[in-house]
């Protein structure tokens, strides 16, 4: 795990996430057990219960009994909708601020962004 | 108890040291003492009188051998968590079993000596003032002293454990003086008929089993005494 | 840790080897100064620290070897000097243990064998596998390496309930220490053991660690969770004026600067702090745990290395 990424429960939790992000993780289905977790990143198994129970505080992931943690449906959604609202400004923002020290306006920004969006 | 009898284990772990290297020494005595009976015929030439006093070897390595349990397997043993007041009651049963064993051994040798002539040469190595006319109690006598150098072997172990080679050299050069000074003040006295005396009057079952066994006791107690504090 | 995976809570998990104003004098020389802290059960806790900081007089106290100049030292609840029935449930795997001169390294594993009750003989054999041990050959004859690799076969196979391991690696290699770090991680996992671990060695063995503790001259520096510590404080780069800015009214850990540039590492209580930090225009990132740690116990010497991956604070070859 990256020892400058910040605490490790929280690296876990969004490993995770990514992967409800990015369709990987399917809804319902299985998630990584503690263990598992632990194991292959090499980390303290509290630790990577500690991401497990973050998700399911969030609502991500739910515990079936016995069973294991299972990603709760909706779950893609809601991760979806939370990161739209921090997309302004984990990117945005930072975005800006560089353009404007490189002194790129409002309407060249718009055109980059516009090129890139363009199918070649 | 159950931990006290595995300490006691502990010592039989890797026996070469503890258990066969003081025989072997003794063994090398005996053979020496045989080949010079032999060669030199000492058993024509004294009348059979003489004795050897190479006997003394094995309770002189076996004291160092306990100095050496204390000092090197002590520290081994607390490092498997092992209190220093278990290691301490495993190693004194140990010693009373080794001691006893020992004895019968030497026992069964002292016989083999009587039996084959001194080792067809005459010699007295097992045999010697010590011989009483009770089997039992020649084992006992045969293990009472040696019990008294396992728990003095112990006890100079703890010293060093405990203040290092410093507090060796402290008791010894303490020893030395007490000795040296007791002989001064018996000569100054004259008092070495009286001390005489004492010896001869004691029994041989008091003096090589009653007295040795109360310094066995002193000696222990002093031993544990110094232990407790012992940091590994 | 529950069979589904999920963690005891925190009023569930208990203290089970506790310091209360402990102080421990040596002849001129004080190693602990009135410290107090609890390990928890189940927990691996790491005991960071520089040299002489106090890391191996305290385990010492837990198992006993040493007796408080004053305070109270208690394991399983009972003071563990001389006490056969809390011993008996602990192991304390020291860098510098001696064997008796003769004993080979099977002579050391029987030895242990019999004197812990919950001895696990198949690990022990198979981590002597795993660390390529010789098993007839005296341990005088071992490497240094070798050496360290058979204090950690007896501590992981003792399986006792509570176990210290203080810098348990000296002189094994990266690849044998990974092996020891694997090893603790599956029995841990496995079977719940308490294991307080004492290292300079601080980004190898960060993952591993739940709680941390870190002493620094005979004082607890602190005492928390791992990804508390690490959330605790933040690296913060960029122009000095601004950094000076950020830093006043909060706890400055470390600065280092080359003139109109600097970086620092500063407390942080919340996400706002960061915010702030980003508003002065300063580059913000978070802490490694070794970083954080040697800020907190540079007393003005060394600087910050650049990257996380530069050398732990002390050699581990001597």
């Amino acid at each position: 795990m990256n020892e400058d990424g910040g605490p490790i429960f929280r690296q876990i939790a969004d490993q995770i996430e990514n992967a409800i992000v990015d369709a990987t993780l399917a809804e319902e289905a299985q998630a990584p057990s503690t263990t598992e977790l632990a194991a292959f990143h090499r980390i303290n198994p509290a630790t990577a219960a500690k991401g497990i129970n973050q998700l399911v505080a969030d609502g991500v992931l739910y515990k079936k009994r016995g069973v294991g943690m299972f990603v709760a449906s909706g779950a893609r959604e809601q991760l979806l909708k939370r990161r739209r609202n921090e997309f302004a400004q984990l990117y945005l923002r930072p975005l800006l601020a560089e353009a404007d020290k490189l002194g790129i306006g409002a309407q060249e920004l718009t055109s980059m962004i516009n090129d890139r969006k363009d199918p070649r | 108890m159950n931990r006290i009898v595995s300490a006691a284990r502990l010592h039989l772990v890797a026996p070469w040291l503890p258990l066969l290297l003081p025989w072997a020494i003794m063994a090398s005595s005996l053979a020496i003492n045989i080949l010079i009976w032999g060669v030199a015929d000492i058993a024509e030439q004294t009348g059979g009188r003489a004795g050897t006093g190479g006997l003394a070897s094995l309770y002189i390595t076996l004291c160092v051998v306990y100095m050496q349990a204390v000092s090197s397997l002590l520290p081994f043993a607390m490092g498997l968590s092992l209190t220093r007041r278990t290691f301490y009651l495993g190693t004194s049963l140990f010693a009373v079993g080794q001691s006893f064993a020992s004895g019968l051994l030497l026992y069964a040798f002292l016989l083999i000596e009587r039996g084959t002539g001194g080792w067809g040469v005459g010699l007295k190595f097992f045999r010697g003032f010590w011989l009483v006319d009770n089997a039992v109690l020649q084992v006992v006598i045969f293990a009472v002293p040696m019990l008294a150098v396992a728990f003095l072997g112990m006890a100079v172990g703890a010293v060093y454990k405990r203040f290092g080679s410093v507090g060796v050299y402290a008791l010894t050069i303490g020893a030395i003086l007490g000795l040296g000074g007791s002989v001064a003040l018996i000569t100054w006295q004259n008092g070495w008929p009286g001390v005489g005396a004492w010896f001869t009057d004691q029994s041989i079952l008091a003096l090589l089993a009653g007295w040795p066994l109360l310094l066995a006791l002193l000696f222990a107690a002093g031993g544990y005494a110094g232990l407790r504090r012992v940091v590994p | 840790m529950n069979v589904d995976g999920t963690l005891p809570s925190a009023e569930e998990s208990r203290p089970v080897a506790t310091m209360h104003e402990v102080t421990m004098r040596f002849r001129g020389h004080t190693a602990l100064d009135n410290v107090s802290v609890a390990f928890q059960e189940n927990v691996i806790t790491g005991l960071l620290g520089r040299n002489g900081a106090g890391k191996t007089t305290m385990m010492q106290l837990m198992a006993g070897h040493l007796v408080p100049t004053s305070g109270q030292v208690e394991v399983f609840g009972a003071n563990p000097y001389e006490n056969e029935s809390v011993l008996a449930r602990m192991s304390l795997v020291k860098e510098n243990q001696k064997y008796p001169e003769y004993f080979r390294v099977t002579d050391a594993l029987s030895a242990a064998a019999m004197l812990f009750p919950n001895w696990d003989a198949a690990f022990a054999q198979s981590l002597l596998a795993d660390f390529d041990l010789p098993e007839k050959r005296r341990i005088k004859k071992l490497s240094r390496g070798m050496l360290s690799a058979v204090g950690i076969v007896i501590g992981l196979a003792s399986r006792a309930p509570i176990t210290f391991f203080d810098e348990p690696y000296l002189g094994l290699d990266a690849v044998a220490r990974q092996m020891f770090y694997d090893r603790l991680l599956a029995d841990y996992a496995e079977n719940s053991r308490t294991i307080v671990l004492s290292t300079h060695l601080i980004e190898e063995i960060a993952d591993l660690l739940e709680h941390v503790v870190l002493l620094d001259r005979g004082r607890i520096l602190a005492d928390a969770g791992a990804d508390d510590l690490r959330a605790s404080a933040i690296s913060v780069s960029g122009r000095s004026d601004q950094i000076d800015r950020f830093a006043a009214g909060r706890d400055l850990l470390r600065r280092e600067g080359a003139g109109q540039l600097s970086r620092a590492v500063v407390r942080v209580q919340s996400r706002d702090d960061r915010t702030e930090a980003d508003a002065l225009g300063l580059e913000v990132a978070p802490v490694s745990l070794q970083h954080l740690v040697v800020s907190l116990t540079s007393h003005g010497e060394a600087t910050i290395p650049p990257s996380a991956d530069s050398a732990d604070l002390e050699e581990v070859s001597r």
